[in-house]
This record gives C-alpha cells, sequence and structure tokens, in this order.
C-alpha cells in the first residue's frame, strides 16, 4: 500500500467508479491514513446532504395552473416544424413542397421582371446632325426632355421613309 | 425514456397539442423540481419550468432523436436556470425558509432528525451548505444539482450540458470540494 495520499480518487470512490482494486486501494489506505478518511468521511457526509434536499411541494393546483399557463402561452403560437426526416416523413415532404413552390414562384417573378425589361428598355437613337444621343422611346417619343428641332441625319431620314411607306 | 414518452414526443412532432399537453403533465414536476434545487426559489422555478416547456413547444423540429427528448427537456430547463442564475449574480437571494413560502409550499428538508438540536444543527448545516452552493460558478452547481441530487450520470449531464465529460468531473470535483471546505468547517466545531 502506498502512503500517497488518495484525494483524488475519493470522488470516483464516492460515485462507485473505481475498480474493485483502486476501491480497495482507497480503503486500505483509509484505514491507516487519519486525513484521508478524514476527507473521505467528510466527502461522504456532503453526499448524503446534497442527497437529501428536496424540492418543496407546491401542490396539485400549482401544478395544474402551471400546465395551463403553458398550454395558454403555446396556444397562439405555430408549432415548429419538424427537422428529422426518419421520424417525421409526412412533415418533411410537407416542407419540401412549400420549398418547391417558393423556388417555382421565384423564378416566375424573375421571367417577369425580365420580360417587363426587355419590353420597355429605351434604344438610344443617334443623330448623325446634332452628334448627341437622344433617347426615344418604341413609339419615337423623345425621352430625354430635349424639345428642340434636330436635324434628320441619315439614319432619321430611313426611319421616317421607312415608316411613311408602311403607313 | 419510456416508449410512452418517445409516442408522444412523436405525435407531438407531428403537431399534436394533446399530446404536448401530456408531455407536460408528465414532466412539470422533475422540471419544476430541478429548477428549484437549482435556483432555491419558487418564483424562480416556476419562470423556469413555463420558459421551458415553451421553448420545447417552439423548438421540438430541432430535437432529431426523440428517445433523447427527456436531455433536450433538461438541456433547455438548465440553460434557462442557468441564465438566470447568472441575472441573480449580485442580487441577494433570501435562503428558503418555511414560513415566508406561499401557501402550502414548505421546504421539505428531510435531514436524518436524531434529536431537536440535532435537527437545529442539520438546519443551520444545510443553509451552509446551500449558501455556499449559491456562490458556485453556474455550470459548477447545476453540474452538483444534476449528480448528486438528481442522480444523473456523468455522461448523461455531459449531453445535457453539451460539454465534455471531463469538464463534467472537473467541475464536480470543484464543486464539491467548495463545499466540504464548509462542510469541514462545521464538523471541526
Amino acid at each position: 500500500m502506498s502512503n500517497r495520499h488518495i484525494t483524488h480518487l475519493i470522488g470516483g470512490f464516492l460515485d462507485g467508479e473505481l475498480t474493485p482494486k483502486k476501491h480497495q486501494e482507497v480503503l486500505d489506505h483509509c484505514s491507516c491514513c487519519p486525513s484521508c478518511a478524514r476527507e473521505l468521511g467528510h466527502y461522504r457526509e456532503l453526499k448524503t446532504i446534497m442527497g437529501r434536499i428536496k424540492e418543496p411541494d407546491p401542490g396539485d393546483e400549482y401544478f395544474t395552473t402551471l400546465s395551463e399557463n403553458i398550454l395558454n402561452r403555446t396556444e397562439l403560437i405555430r408549432p415548429a416544424p419538424v427537422l428529422d426526416s426518419n421520424m417525421t416523413g409526412s412533415s418533411l415532404s410537407r416542407q419540401n413542397i412549400y420549398k418547391l413552390l417558393i423556388r417555382v414562384a421565384a423564378v416566375i417573378t424573375l421571367l417577369f421582371i425580365s420580360l417587363f425589361a426587355t419590353e420597355f428598355k429605351p434604344r438610344k437613337h443617334v443623330s448623325q446632325a446634332g452628334n448627341r444621343a437622344i433617347e426615344i422611346r418604341a413609339d419615337g417619343k423623345n425621352i430625354a426632355g430635349w424639345t428642340g428641332n434636330i436635324p434628320p441625319g441619315k439614319d432619321d431620314v430611313n426611319d421616317i421613309s421607312n415608316n411613311s411607306t408602311s403607313e | 425514456m419510456t416508449d410512452e414518452t418517445t409516442r408522444l414526443v412523436l405525435l407531438f412532432q407531428e403537431g399534436d397539442r394533446q399530446a404536448f399537453a401530456e408531455l407536460v403533465k408528465a414532466f412539470r414536476h422533475k422540471i419544476y423540481a430541478l429548477a428549484y434545487r437549482i435556483l432555491m426559489n419558487h418564483s424562480d422555478a416556476d419562470e423556469v419550468a413555463q420558459e421551458t416547456f415553451v421553448r420545447v413547444y417552439n423548438r421540438i423540429g430541432q430535437l432529431k432523436s426523440p428517445v433523447r427528448f427527456d436531455s433536450f427537456l433538461y438541456r433547455i430547463a438548465t440553460n434557462y436556470a442557468i441564465d438566470l442564475l447568472r441575472k441573480r449574480k449580485g442580487r441577494v437571494v433570501a435562503m428558503p425558509d418555511e414560513g415566508e413560502l406561499p401557501g402550502n409550499i414548505q421546504v421539505a428538508l428531510s435531514l436524518r432528525v436524531i434529536n431537536p438540536e440535532k435537527n437545529l444543527e442539520n438546519k443551520q448545516l444545510l443553509d451552509a451548505i446551500i449558501k455556499a452552493a449559491e456562490e458556485l460558478p453556474p455550470r459548477q452547481k447545476v453540474t452538483l444539482v444534476l449528480h448528486d441530487i438528481e442522480g444523473q450520470s456523468k455522461e448523461e449531464i455531459a449531453r445535457i450540458l453539451e460539454c465534455p465529460e471531463a469538464t463534467v468531473r472537473s467541475n464536480l470535483h470543484i464543486a464539491r470540494s467548495k463545499l466540504k471546505q464548509i462542510l469541514s468547517k462545521y464538523l471541526a466545531i
């Protein structure tokens, strides 16, 4: 039996976690070491006291009220979605459907945005004579705020002639 | 955990509110007791009990394994209790006293009573230990309560507190050492 104190083994001894050999080692040591025996006794007593601390009994009425309060507080809360696919397949598939619907809606929205953006995109018209860019809409109206007369350039002449022929 | 609890958890995860009510009924005593043992105070224990179940309701989707429901529940309860302990630091908390507790709430400290003098001595010792436990850092205190009062294994406590088992051992050892010093003083008288 070693003369080294066994305080480091006391926790394991109290919790029954030591091997039978170590357990016996603690007992043997304590039989001849008053210091370790006292230490073990105090820890033992402490564990016993802690084990005796009981909560008060607030009574059945309190627990009924507690349940009611909890249920009232959760009444308006939407239950959380379940993440575990193994246990709740139906919930998960519903969740997947929602995700799919959101993706489809996002794609449709993007398509609409790109379609309208193309439809109303202003095209640039370069006047040769004035040597300045004027934005005109598809219907030919000036949207750049410039209201002066522009001498028709080569392209303009072609556009006018095309328009007149088509009319 | 019982099969019945697992069944209720599964039903609850599918949206059955009645199953949730049954789970509250099954665990409300345990959670109240745990909270009381950590906080030593009825109103805080009540707050922890209520908030724990509301959080369970909100977070049940995060529980991947229904057989681990009790760890999940205890984790939520202990985390909330630890938050309260941290908030309470610096605030003076009265020792529970039978005369001051509301209604029929009484502290049932079932110490071994040999005679009235011994009873008083035990009560003083217990008060001193409870007071010393109040001074422990929250996680040490919770570890001590879960292990020495609730009787949870170190493995389970590690799961509840989401820390390594070595940390549980270390916290338990430190907490016990501090309380043992108080006890030693009393026993030395």
